[in-house]
């Protein structure tokens, strides 16, 4: 095999690898958020507050030690990357905390964690898919130039 | 404006100065910079170090700060780098003096992106590469929504996280020639050109 061959088999492979680790970053993040979130919100339920009131300052809350979770990993994992979907995460696990508690679903500490790590995971999995469609959108929306350097 | 960006200045490397997930990326996309090189919005000069080597490029950023903190990427480079303080809207720059006009992360933070983008088509030449590596809001409802939530307060500090960078290219003339998601459709990389005049 030609050596230029061999060169661009590495290179292929180390960006592979590459990419592989920040799905594994990306995928533990947000299992962790999602957990964060749940548990923010159910401490905050326990409380004999207001059920709205409880329900804004869990959101806000959860986004609070969300986007300071971001912030510590951005240099790692990318400040984007991580802000941008999490937030998502931080807002849909509380609602979901919430749902729980108003069908009578008298959650834990732990159910939470794990309902929220859960729909973290579940989100995770929606955006691999997602980035695969827009890759495929954006090589048929160029095709001329599809694979011009 | 630029009080926010030389106070950010202080701030811009712990969140953006990690290149570890962004700059294979940027290193292939900067790879196709060729002649006389417009580098806009310099910020700390995190790029740099991804630039092929041997350039002579021109770089311009709206804070002083921002400048002097680049200043030592600027020297560690192997080839040409000159900074001037500018503003990307109103360029002091002749007509169709440069081949390639790189940007980075900078359309989120100009105030009007049409006008700059316009600034970089009269400045580039005809033919000339445009290659940006800029982020974008989402077509995904949940991912914009995010976007635009998270512009609430980026806003504040001189960022929009939820423009539509491609269309504002289209509108200032430029033809796209090939974009690349980095991160879904969040952070991507675009190769546009200034047509020819006979395409124009």
């Amino acid at each position: 095999m030609p050596a230029v061959c061999q060169f661009d088999r590495r290179m292929l492979h180390g960006a592979r690898e590459h990419r592989n680790w920040f799905r594994i970053g990306d995928a533990l993040f947000l299992g962790v958020v999602g957990a964060e979130s749940g548990v923010v919100m159910q401490v905050l339920h326990q409380s004999e507050w207001n059920f709205f009131a409880v329900s804004l300052l869990g959101m806000a809350a959860a986004m609070g030690v969300q986007m300071l979770l971001s912030f510590g990993l951005s240099p790692l994992l990318g400040s984007i990357e991580t802000m941008a979907p999490s937030m998502v995460v931080a807002m849909v696990v509380p609602m979901l905390v919430d749902v729980a508690e108003i069908m009578g679903w008298m959650l834990g500490r732990f159910e939470a964690g794990f309902l929220g790590a859960a729909f973290g995971l579940l989100f995770f999995g929606y955006l691999a898919w997602y980035g695969s469609v827009v890759r495929r959108w954006l090589a048929r929306a160029w095709p001329a130039a599809h694979g011009v350097r | 404006m630029t009080g926010i960006w030389d106070l950010r200045a202080r701030l811009y490397d712990l969140c953006e100065g990690s290149q570890l997930r962004r700059g294979a990326s940027k290193a292939r996309l900067f790879s196709k910079m060729q002649g006389r090189v417009l580098f806009v919005a310099v910020g700390t000069g995190v790029d740099i170090t991804r630039f092929p080597d041997g350039q002579r490029i021109l770089g311009i950023d709206i804070s002083s700060e921002m400048l002097r903190r680049a200043e030592s990427r600027r020297r560690a480079y192997r080839g040409e780098i000159e900074f001037v303080r500018a503003d990307v809207e109103r360029l002091a720059l002749g007509d169709a003096s440069f081949d390639t006009v790189i940007s980075s992360c900078t359309m989120c933070s100009v105030p009007n992106p049409v006008q700059a983008l316009r600034e970089l088509y009269r400045v580039l030449c005809p033919g000339g590469r445009l290659l940006m590596f800029e982020h974008v809001r989402s077509r995904s409802w949940s991912l914009g929504l995010a976007l635009d939530a998270m512009t609430l307060w980026t806003r504040l500090l001189g960022t929009a996280m939820n423009r539509d960078t491609v269309a504002n290219v289209l509108t200032a003339g430029f033809k796209i020639v090939r974009i690349e998601s980095v991160y879904l459709d969040i952070i991507l990389s675009i190769h546009a050109v200034r047509p020819l005049e006979r395409e124009e």
